[in-house]
């Protein structure tokens, strides 16, 4: 019995939102139902990615295959839960539960109505669903198809604020995002031309025999996917859509959007650069030289512009483009320590960007106010909410004992190793700007004198959600443990391939 | 014990003085008499050959210690003397001055430095009371906390300070030069770096040279003599100079006295006679410019240092030969302390009675003051070198040794000579002007004040018996007091 | 054991128990500040004695696969001893001068918090260890900086901030790299790159100075110093004249001894011009504090220059010249506290803040004049001050390691500290009084009490320097 389950977790966790999404519009007046229906399904998740990570860890690394529809590879869709996969996915759980519980009994008001919101927690369940898929699935089709499910479900998840912009946003985004899932199918259609599989394990492994003979496919097969997925990532300076679309998204939205959505993305991204083409091709291709530089351009460039933002919400989106170049510049460096870096320091962002956002949500809603100068003595009314928005700055810019440490120490680490100086350099000065940007909302906060108002700290659940997001940033940060064990084993995984 | 008792006893006055109310008793006359006489039991068998050493036990890098051998023992007494003879004079002076307790206070202090310098056993201690002094006395130069007291204040201490960085640095270098820092007294020294030597024993030069006001370091003198109080400015010129010389004396000591020196030291006697016969000219020319009968006073301090150092510079080049030099520059020390003592005090009854330095609007006044006008002259005599007075005795043993050195034939030391002598008229003559232009001539048309109180004249008349008596009886002090210290 | 922690936490705690009392009750508060650094101090006193005796303990700890540890040894117990001793009298003193102030809370919270941080600093037994207590220092001292709440403080704090984390920053890059090239970070045990014979060597040694120049002013990182006065004087004089400061002079102290150890440095060609930098900030920070009219700023680039006597010290490489430099450190942190805090009470009772209006001052508040004229003779390196004794072993170090003209170097910046301040005293003394005998009263007798001690002991340490020779050779011997 147990046997079966475990076989089949890794299926289980991609089908179980979406089923539950399904399910949800039936029961839209009863907003309880909703609700629970949701932290159960969310509970579920985490559950089952927590035990399929004990059991990764324990098989040192082996992972957990799934075929679905018991079709072998390379004729069926093979699932691969492997550390890499594993991590992704108690990601994914780990943010998406505090959210789901910041968003009950709040959403009402953001959103609209009652069956709006039960809308909502479909597209939301829909994009979870759909993640869970990327982290685990080793097919280059299925990879599409998750990705389109996820751009949809994010698109709705923009526009589901009933107000002009939030439409315009979210309209500009589905127009850059099915750009890039064009480009990302023609990438994924010259692959198959080349390789004649979708398997992504047999892709590689045909790909590494004949991609002298055609170069320039390959070429192209990798500038589209590139690009695909640098549009859908918002990697500058193709992130144009993302200020707008996570702006004027509701809270939980903004949280899931900049948390979690673009980490798929740079998942499946990771996948097709390590798992399909290979470190070795890449370092021919100079792909990793590319990345590097993109990188460095992205974080300089969104934490300066982040500085020039006078709404709170826009400071933090823009903050994303800068953390994905992190991410992007870790994937840059084709060694063991940048990887583990960069995979520590995207579960990191993931969960500290919730925590912003949230907290930033939370402020917004309770104050009525939009701009940063306007949050001034913020600190001492909503002490809890302030907190949370304190650990995650300080996590985010990188001070030890919290998440963002361990993960730009590994990528200092995996910098050196490759050589790359302008990385090191960028790194840092990446944290100075960010410290820039954040520490003077913080300053605000706390010590300046705020107008007579009843601000208040939101309600119960939104307080433990915060909670539960802080104490996974100072655990992270402090004890690790496993979870960066998964990261290291993951990173090596990608770089023994080929 | 005793040396650390002696420098305490004006301290402890000094705290009286602060705490106390009445005035009744002088309690710098009081302090100063014990210490002479304390100094005089306690010191006298150091004149045998028996110095005394005295250690504070205390842990780390610094143990202070105490020594007094003839040398120090001339100085101490010399010093408790000084003061008590000023002692005597002050309180009446400073009535009309004002400010008499603080004022008293830093006499206190300035003797209790004074005295721990010469009683120093090691360099560190000699620099602690060097620094002190020069603290306490700052206080004395700005005492009236007018813009030119202060500036002359200024003058004083940063050229002081200075001097004790110089000596900072020095011993620094002395460290660096031989193995273990040399005690004080402690004789030759023999360096194993003799480059770091020589630039140590430059730095000691200039350090103490600057307190002593030679030349070309003596700038700040004449400001911060002529505008203090007169006790003050007779201290100053009459001991606080000599301090450096005193100083001077020590290095000498362990830079190879009474011997040959070695090659790295040999410029350092003609060095100094050099700038000792400098320090003489420059003197005495600038005071023979003056019409401030205090800064011709300052200035004549400046020249007769200059003796005091060429004395000694003759004595460290003559080497072996040299005791001459150096008997004669200690003697002189004496000497000139005494005379300066006198010639300061007696400008100050003076300045007292006429609120008046400018040797122009004065004149005529042996009528008003006949006593002082008898005990100036001898003051006079003294510093002039007269016989029958201790000046001559003093001089005519430098003339000695410059002789002796001009003999061996070389030119500098032959203008050396030369100079010796010309300054000596220069003395004459700029001292003629300062009595003629005082006591005799025309009556200046100033008002006079008040009849002269017998205190002042009591300590002038201190002063010059103490010179006659040496004058008449000049053996006395070299046999028994100078030469065991050479 | 025992005592390194509750050394550590003292601060800590008591600052999260005055965080959360009431405001009112500020009479308890102060007790409940008093307790809890007369408590860390009292602590930190038995590790460092215990250090020095020769005892050893450490505690250890992981946080992403990095170990910290924490590991006095002579250096850092005599940098906590000094921070410690000092803090005690900051607060007494604050007692007076905060009186009657806005935000005390916050402010005893963060002073009592710095304490713990900068303790931290001072007993950590690696570059991790160091780097987080650095880091936080940065933070914990903020809200002090800013304590006005003036635009001026607010953008003082900015500075701070800008200058503080640029400087983390170069140092965690060079913390990586040490990882990197010598797999550990202790510094028990031998310096840490000795045996690593490595091309980038040099450029490493500049991060590593970069790093830590900052908080130790060095020129030209000094320049969140003189902005840093708009805090409260007692900050001014503990944060900015000792505890923060010295966390840098520290960090570089460890760089030079424990990280490279002396006989690398001397081969680096880099170590060489270290010296000179040293002496240029000495020479123009004094220099520039002589042109300042506000006292305080004159101050604060008074400390600029000093806190460069420390780091010449070390970098002569010679066992005097440290011997110099620890000197120093104790030396120079009584000292220029005694002279923050007289610039405190004149300011408090009188009103001045500009040197050209004290004026007659000294008449009003003699104490306090004399305790300022006792300090400014220290600063000049005068007998019988304890920094005679500094400059003489560090003029030692100069000379033993063939270096004479920085020898000159520090007669010069002699020369220029009296310029600096004895103006000043003797014009306080000239003139009329403002207002007689300011003196009188309870809350001045706070801040006059810790003032005149602090004088009377560098007088003592001065005329006895052997108090404080048993820490300071603990020191030389340990890394010679």
């Amino acid at each position: 019995m147990i046997a079966s389950i475990t076989a089949n977790l890794p299926v289980f966790v991609v089908i179980a939102p979406l089923f539950v999404a399904f399910v949800l519009p039936t029961f839209a007046r009863r907003m309880r139902l909703v609700e629970g229906l949701v932290i159960f399904v969310e509970t579920l998740g985490l559950v089952g990615a927590g035990y399929l990570a004990s059991i990764v860890l324990r098989q040192k690394g082996i992972p957990i295959i799934y075929q679905l529809g018991g079709w072998p590879a390379p004729w069926g869709i093979e699932l691969e839960a492997g550390s890499l996969g594993v991590f992704f996915l108690l990601v994914i759980a780990g943010v998406s539960l505090p959210v789901s519980l910041f968003a009950k009994g709040n959403l009402t008001e953001e959103v609209g109505s009652k069956e709006r919101v039960a809308r909502f927690y479909v597209l939301y369940l829909l994009l979870g669903g759909a993640l869970a898929g990327m982290a685990v699935t080793n097919d280059l089709f299925n990879v599409f198809v998750l990705v389109e499910v996820a751009t949809l479900s994010c698109c709705g998840l923009v526009s589901a604020r009933n107000h002009p912009r939030a439409a315009e946003a979210a309209f500009t985004y589905l127009i850059m995002a099915t750009l890039g899932s064009t480009l990302v199918l023609g990438g994924i259609g010259f692959l198959y031309m080349v390789t004649g599989h979708l398997n992504m394990g047999f892709a590689s492994q045909e790909l590494g025999r004949i991609w002298q003979d055609y170069p320039h496919v390959v070429w192209m097969a990798v500038s589209f996917i590139l690009v695909g997925f640098g549009v859908k990532s918002a990697i500058f300076p193709l992130h144009v859509w993302l200020p707008d679309a996570h702006s004027t998204a509701p809270s939980p939205a903004s949280a899931i959007l900049s948390g979690l959505a673009v980490k798929g993305y740079l998942i499946c991204l990771l996948k097709f650069l390590y798992s399909v083409f290979g470190p070795e091709l890449m370092q021919k291709f100079a792909v990793h030289r590319i990345l590097a530089l993109v990188g460095a351009v992205a974080i300089i460039a969104g934490s300066v512009l982040a500085l020039t933002q006078e709404e709170l919400k826009r400071r933090l989106a823009y903050s994303t483009v800068a953390q994905v170049g992190y991410i992007i510049l870790g994937f840059g460096l084709v060694n063991t320590k940048g990887l583990t870096g960069t995979l520590f320091y995207l579960a990191s962002h993931a969960v500290i960007k919730s925590t912003l956002f949230l907290a930033a949500g939370a402020m917004l809603a309770a104050t009525g106010k939009k701009n940063v100068r306007e949050l001034a003595g913020v600190g001492r009314k909503m002490p809890i909410t302030m907190a949370a928005f304190t650990v995650g700055s300080l996590g985010l810019i990188g001070i030890p004992l919290f998440s963002g440490f361990i993960g730009k120490w590994y990528l200092l680490l995996g910098s050196l190793e490759a050589g790359n100086i302008l990385s090191v350099a960028v790194i840092i000065a990446g944290s100075v700007l960010c410290a820039a940007y954040l520490l003077p909302v913080i300053r605000g906060a706390y010590f300046e004198p705020g107008p007579e108002e009843d601000w208040k700290d939101p309600g119960l659940p939104q307080k433990i959600a915060l909670i539960l997001l802080v104490a996974a940033i100072v655990i992270l940060g402090v004890v690790p443990g496993p979870f960066l064990e998964l990261a290291k084993r993951a990173a090596a995984e990608l770089l023994a391939l080929q | 014990m005793l040396l650390v008792i002696l420098p305490a006893i004006p301290l402890i006055g000094g705290l009286f003085v602060l705490f106390k109310r009445s005035r009744a008793i002088n309690i710098p006359l009081v302090t100063s008499a014990i210490v002479f006489v304390l100094g005089g039991f306690g010191l006298g068998n150091v004149f045998e050959g028996r110095p005394l050493n005295f250690r504070i036990p205390l842990s780390g890098p610094y143990t202070p210690t105490f020594h007094a051998d003839s040398l120090s023992a001339i100085f101490v007494l010399l010093a408790a003397f000084l003061w008590f003879a000023v002692s005597i004079y002050a309180p009446e002076y400073m009535k009309h001055e004002g400010g008499t307790r603080r004022f008293e206070f830093c006499t206190l202090l300035t003797l209790s430095a004074v005295l721990g310098v010469f009683l120093a056993g090691d360099l560190f201690t000699i620099l602690l009371f060097f620094e002190l002094m020069t603290i306490a006395s700052f206080f004395w130069v700005i005492h009236r906390w007018n813009k030119e007291a202060v500036r002359a204040g200024y003058f004083y201490l940063f050229f002081s300070i200075v001097g004790g960085l110089f000596l900072a640095l020095g011993i620094v270098l002395l460290g660096a030069a031989t193995e273990a820092l040399p005690e004080v007294g402690g004789g030759f020294v023999a360096p194993l770096d003799s480059r770091l030597f020589t630039w140590s024993v430059v730095l000691f030069m200039a350090g103490f040279g600057i307190k002593a006001g030679m030349a070309p370091l003596h700038l700040w003198l004449p400001h911060a003599h002529s505008v203090a109080p007169t006790p003050s400015s007779a201290l100053l010129s009459g001991l606080l100079i000599k301090v450096g010389a005193y100083g001077l004396i020590r290095v000498g000591e362990f830079a190879g006295w009474g011997r040959v020196l070695g090659s790295g030291m040999t410029w350092l006697g003609p060095g100094l006679a050099l700038l000792g016969a400098c320090t003489m000219l420059v003197g005495v020319t600038a005071a023979l410019l003056q019409s401030d009968a205090k800064r011709l006073l300052a200035y004549h301090s400046v020249s007769q240092i200059g003796y005091i150092i060429l004395g000694l510079g003759i004595g460290l080049y003559l080497g072996s030969d040299g005791g001459l030099g150096l008997l004669g520059a200690i003697y002189h020390i004496v000497n000139h302390a005494l005379f300066k003592a006198a010639l300061f005090l007696g400008v100050g009854v003076i300045y007292l009675h006429t609120k008046e330095t400018n040797l122009y609007n004065l004149g005529g006044l042996w009528r008003r003051f006949p006593v002082t006008a008898v005990l100036m002259f001898l003051a006079v005599l003294g510093i002039t070198g007269a016989p029958g007075l201790n000046g001559y005795a003093s001089k005519t043993l430098l003339h000695h040794a410059v002789s002796l050195a001009a003999e061996t034939g070389t030119p500098w030391v032959v203008w050396v000579e030369r100079l010796f002598l010309l300054v000596g008229v220069g003395t004459t003559a700029s001292f003629t002007k300062l009595y003629y232009l005082i006591f005799l001539g025309k009556p200046a048309k100033i008002k006079i004040s008040g009849g002269v109180s017998p205190r002042l004249q009591l300590a002038m008349g201190l002063l010059t018996a103490v010179m006659v008596g040496i004058g008449l009886a000049p053996e006395f002090f070299p046999n028994n007091v100078a030469v065991p210290a050479a | 054991m025992l005592a390194l922690i509750l050394a550590l936490s003292s601060g800590v705690v008591g600052g999260l128990i005055v965080a959360v009392m009431p405001q009112a009750r500020s009479r308890l508060r102060n007790l409940v500040v008093l307790v809890f650094s007369v408590s860390g101090t009292i602590f930190s006193w038995q590790v460092a004695l215990m250090v020095f005796a020769g005892e050893n303990f450490r505690i250890v700890g992981e946080f992403g696969g990095l170990a910290w540890s924490l590991d006095p040894d002579p250096l850092g117990a005599v940098f906590g001893l000094i921070a410690s001793t000092l803090w005690l009298f900051t607060t007494v003193y604050s007692f007076g001068y905060m009186a009657g102030k806005h935000k005390q809370r916050t402010y005893y919270t963060f002073l009592l918090i710095s304490f713990s941080v900068t303790l931290g600093v001072a007993f950590s037994g690696n570059l991790v260890a160091l780097y987080l207590f650095y880091e936080l220092l940065t933070f914990a001292t903020y809200p002090l900086v800013i304590h006005e709440r003036s635009s001026g403080a607010v953008k003082a704090g900015a500075k701070y901030i800008l200058y503080n984390l640029s400087g983390a920053g170069a140092l965690l890059i060079a913390i990586v790299i040490t990882y990197g090239w010598a797999g550990n970070l202790d510094f028990a045990g031998g310096p840490i790159l000795a045996n690593c014979l490595k091309n980038g060597l040099n450029w490493l040694l500049v991060l590593f100075t970069i790093g830590f120049g900052v908080k130790a002013a060095i020129m030209p990182l000094h320049r969140w110093l003189p902005a840093a006065m708009v805090a409260p004087t007692p900050v001014s004089a503990l944060l900015h004249a000792v505890a923060v400061v010295y966390s840098g002079v520290y960090g570089i102290l460890r760089v030079v001894y424990s990280v490279f150890g002396h006989e690398l440095m001397a081969e680096l060609s880099f170590s060489s011009m270290l010296p000179l930098i040293a002496a240029f900030t000495i020479l123009v920070g004094v220099t520039i504090a002589t042109q300042q009219d506000v006292l305080k700023r004159r101050l604060a680039y008074h400390t600029i220059s000093q806190l460069s006597y420390i780091l010449l010290g070390a970098f002569t490489l010679q066992p005097s010249g440290l011997t110099g430099a620890i000197l120093h450190m104790i030396s120079y942190s009584t000292l220029k506290v005694t002279l923050f805090f007289c610039a405190g009470i004149i300011a408090e009772q009188t009103g001045e803040i500009k040197v050209s209006k004290m004026g007659g001052v000294g008449w009003s508040l003699p104490m306090t004049m004399a305790a300022f004229g006792i300090a400014s003779l220290g600063m000049i390196g005068m007998l019988p001050l304890n920094t005679f004794w500094s400059k003489y072993y560090l003029m030692k170090g100069s000379v033993a390691g063939g270096r004479w003209p920085l020898a000159l170097v520090l007669i010069a910046s002699g020369i220029i500290n009296a310029v600096c301040f004895i103006p000043t005293v003797v014009t306080a003394f000239r003139g009329k009084s403002v207002q007689p005998n300011a003196e009188r009263g309870g809350r001045v007798a706070l801040m006059l009490a810790p003032t005149l001690l602090l004088a009377a002991i560098a007088l003592s340490i001065g005329l006895w320097p052997g108090i404080v020779w048993p820490g300071v050779q603990a020191v030389v011997n340990w890394f010679f």
